[in-house]
């Protein structure tokens, strides 16, 4: 599936985001809406990568599949796509202390759904909708990544009920109804909290928390079942209808005829994703004019910058990702900072973006990704930056041979080509003896998450805007920590920042919790923030690549216009 | 006959169950699971959730006896990586695309394959003999990624005759005839030359027996001859090769499937294994064994047909 992203976007597919904001320049300049020069058929034909995993908010995880769940159901608030900051969406307000949406002691936050949010079938959008999404987002038979990864723990009662793998059915009825989760009255939704959260708005403008209709899912199976994702089944209510589903080939959405933000409601009649997994067929299909959006495949990329045509179309949109490589802190000679400060220096970031990657993705020494303001520091990783002399000199101050070092990496994409590169360098620079061991993509996964590396390339992409989601992952044991990687320090500052109530302080807090995993204990090696490289046509406007909430190249498709052509 | 016939359908059991056990343990011993494909390491939790969801949680050889006592019942169980939807409707929807394309690329590969065979026999060491030649090791040394490529800048980019991907069912199954011609051409090409070689040493073969001698030696039209005498004595090496063959090409290519953009079952079989998509895999081996078995069967029931020395 994604075979076809693996590699520097394997360890990101999950949860992108980003920031890296973008509108085509056309939209900048026409402050007029949608004028006399649209096309009597406004139908986008856009590239998907592959068969979405599910369209289901509970379960979508990858790319295209929260696409799809975010333009067929409303969540309570959203990110706005070109400033990336928060609205309200079937909740009239956003929830704050100032407001009493959220109580004094920081633990309950109360939801006022609008009045006139109504389902595609015209249904009223009801409290009870996200009880139940909510309640099923944390049920263990559904196994949601997003719930037992980000909500579980945060949710009162979510913990119980997301571990409860072993209870029978009535048990986790009575679990779902101790929930923190209640439907004041039909259009007020109360959510109790453990703790207290600087992020929980951010959470639930998350396409997992939309609202979802206990009657439509269970019509068609117990709340495991697919059956109610097709086409004809699905009830929408976001922006867009699902209009047909054909398996493999391709999706269509039409306009929800029910659709009640008349802010974000759609020109466009028809999108239609076509399905195309091989990147060669999608570009030759751009050029033939078959599709609208491509994304350009590496090889052809510096073609494209020469056309004097296809160049224009070329719109690159930054991901708030991050990619680098790991070191295994557990044995010789990465359990010791100077040797990993001279690996990690040694490397020309430059010559391997604008060499290897063709251009695509910038060099980086920092963690945050620069979309993450204000917490991005570009003086970050000042001492990882290259330098040959200095790496050699960290490398007398570990002051033993580092021997031969494995670097496991997946074998897919471009990754060969990039471990080479780095195999390079480390030759040329260190004069270490690197060995390489490509894995398949899977076997890689598993090597990671098991800690089997000496190095190993590691990225993350996040999820949501916020610090949290790029340091809690780096504590003892966390998610992404599988390195053995380990500072009480570090730990302590990233919980100090999750529970500070000042917000000076607790931006001071996270950046000192990068300066300590970044500068200080090298606990692992940032090389690249990526980018999304695609050609859009000349008469496709205001179309939106972001991903404020979710992935590279994840779309909000109701600004989206076709002009004349 | 129909005593032989149910004997191998029996064969067809132990056959199924030891496919099935090869390609369960091979799928548990490979380093990785279903769950090392999300893109990033989950949580224990979550692990616990998702082994308890799809059965994983129960011991592997109870997991195994709990797929064959499903499959009897023809239920493959469900897709980790198309969140719960069921296999055999996968299988079933992406066939559709895959049959077709398969029966067409038989059609390609027998017509072209066994006509130029015959020819190049026929008017050994003349121009066509040698074109055919060529066209034979062309076929069989280009790889399907290069020629499927190469076909659409010719024909869909540079000359705009066809469309670059897709597959519309226009008709019942019958797709969109312009969609279907690259496809075709790129999935027929390797069985055409591999059939156009086997045809021609077959033919030059037969040619040489004394019984085609006599036959022309008995005035009877040259016609008569080669569909009679020499054509049918030759199609045996042909009937070996396209039993295999044919099931080869109707389970459907991960190749020209991906290229083509085309909605099949042959790359949903590949992607599974990299996805370590374990109901995915079970399911479509399964389905596999059961086509190369069947055909195999149809090739032997043929023999006897076109010859009569052989029975059953």
């Amino acid at each position: 599936m994604r075979i076809p992203f693996m590699g520097w976007r394997l360890l990101a597919v999950v949860g992108l985001a980003v920031a890296g904001l973008f509108v085509l320049a056309a939209c900048k300049e026409e402050k007029a809406g949608p004028s006399g020069d649209l096309a009597a058929d406004q139908v986008a034909r856009l590239w998907l990568t592959g068969e979405p995993t599910s369209v289901d908010p509970s379960l979508a995880d990858f790319d295209v599949a929260t696409t799809m769940a975010k333009n067929l159901f409303a969540t309570l608030l959203r990110f706005d796509p070109v400033e990336g900051v928060l609205h309200p969406y079937a909740a009239e307000e956003i929830p704050t202390k100032d407001n009493g949406g959220v109580s004094a002691d920081g633990l309950t936050y109360t939801y006022h759904i609008r009045e006139d949010a109504v389902w595609e079938d015209g249904e009223p959008m009801t409290a009870d909708n996200f009880v139940y999404s909510l309640s099923r987002l944390l049920d263990p038979r559904i196994g949601s990544y997003y719930g037992t990864t980000f909500y579980n723990e945060l949710i009162e009662g979510g913990t119980e009920l997301s571990g409860a793998t072993d209870a029978t059915e009535a048990e986790i009825a009575d679990l779902k109804d101790a929930l923190g989760l209640r439907a004041v009255d039909a259009r007020t939704l109360e959510i109790k909290l453990t703790r207290i959260s600087h992020t929980f708005n951010l959470l639930m403008a998350l396409w997992v928390t939309a609202g979802e209709r206990q009657d439509v899912i269970e019509k068609y199976g117990d709340i495991t079942n697919s059956k109610w994702t097709e086409a004809g089944n699905v009830v929408a209510s976001g922006p867009f209808r699902l209009a047909q589903w054909q398996h493999g080939r391709r999706l269509v959405l039409e306009p929800n005829p029910a659709f009640w933000d008349e802010e974000l409601t759609p020109t466009l009649t028809r999108l239609v994703f076509e399905i195309i997994e091989d990147e060669n067929t999608a570009f030759s299909a751009y050029q033939t004019g078959e599709v609208d959006m491509v994304e350009v495949p590496l090889a052809n990329l510096k073609t494209v910058e020469a056309d004097p045509n296809l160049s224009k179309e070329l719109v690159r949109v930054p991901q708030a990702g991050t990619f680098g490589f790991d070191f295994n802190h557990r044995e010789p000679p990465f359990d010791d900072v100077n040797a990993r400060r001279a690996f990690c220096a040694a490397i020309d970031r430059a010559t391997l973006v604008d060499e290897i990657a063709q251009g695509r993705g910038n060099p980086t020494t920092a963690w945050y990704p620069p979309s993450l303001v204000p917490y991005f520091d570009e003086a970050r990783g000042a001492e990882l930056a290259f330098d040959a002399d200095a790496a050699k000199a960290d490398l007398d101050a570990y002051g033993k041979d580092p021997g031969q070092v494995k670097f496991t990496f997946a074998n897919v994409a471009t990754n060969p080509g990039q471990v080479e590169f780095l195999q390079g360098q480390w030759g040329t620079n260190l004069d270490a003896n690197v060995k390489l061991d490509p894995l398949d993509a899977a076997a890689f996964q598993d090597a990671y998450n098991e800690g089997n590396y000496t190095m190993a390339f590691v990225g993350w992409v996040q999820d949501y805007s916020h610090p949290e989601n790029w340091m809690i992952i780096w504590k003892t044991g966390g998610l992404l920590n599988t390195s053995g990687y380990s500072n009480p320090d570090f730990d302590k500052t990233v919980d100090d920042a999750i529970a500070e109530e000042d917000p000076a302080k607790e931006e001071a807090l996270w950046k000192r919790a990068e300066e300590i995993l970044v500068d200080e204990d090298v606990a692992m090696c940032p090389l690249v923030n990526h980018e999304t490289v695609v050609l859009v046509k000349p008469y496709v406007r205001d179309f939106i690549i972001t991903g404020v909430d979710g992935h590279p190249g994840d779309n909000f498709y109701w600004k989206t216009a076709v002009l004349e052509h | 006959m129909t005593g032989y016939v149910i004997r191998r359908l029996l064969w067809l059991a132990p056959v199924l169950f030891f496919v099935a056990l090869i390609t369960f343990v091979l799928m548990h011993i490979v380093p990785g699971g279903p769950w090392d494909t999300k893109g990033r390491p989950i949580s224990p939790q979550l692990e616990r959730q998702l082994d308890a969801k799809y059965g994983l949680d129960e011991p592997v050889w109870r997991q195994f006896l709990t797929f064959g006592w499903n499959a009897l019942r023809g239920d493959l169980g469900i897709s980790f990586q198309y969140q719960d939807r069921p296999v055999s409707e996968i299988i079933r929807e992406g066939l559709k695309a895959t049959a077709v394309l398969g029966i067409f690329a038989t059609i390609f590969a027998l017509v072209v394959g066994v006509s130029l065979g015959i020819v190049s026999a026929l008017r050994q060491n003349s121009i066509i003999d040698y074109a055919s030649v060529f066209f034979a090791t062309f076929g069989a040394s280009t790889p399907s990624f290069v020629l499927g490529i190469l076909l659409i800048v010719i024909f869909a980019v540079q000359l705009g005759w066809l469309p670059v991907y897709g597959w519309d069912q226009q008709w019942w199954l019958i797709p969109n005839p312009k969609q279907a011609i690259l496809p075709t051409i790129t999935l027929g090409v390797l069985p055409a030359a591999y059939l156009a070689r086997i045809t021609r040493s077959s033919v030059l073969e037969v040619l040489q027996q004394d019984y085609v001698r006599t036959a022309r030696a008995k005035g009877l039209h040259e016609w008569v001859v080669l569909m009679r005498h020499i054509l049918r004595n030759a199609l045996i090496p042909i009937l070996t090769v396209s039993g295999p063959l044919v099931a080869n090409l109707v389970t459907g290519s991960f190749i020209v499937e991906t290229v083509f953009g085309i909605p099949g079952i042959g790359k949903q079989f590949v992607t599974s294994i990299f996805q370590r998509d374990y109901g995915m895999i079970m399911g479509t081996t399964l389905f596999y064994a059961l086509v190369v078995a069947m055909a195999n069967l149809v090739v032997d029931l043929l023999y006897g047909v076109v010859d009569p020395r052989i029975r059953y």
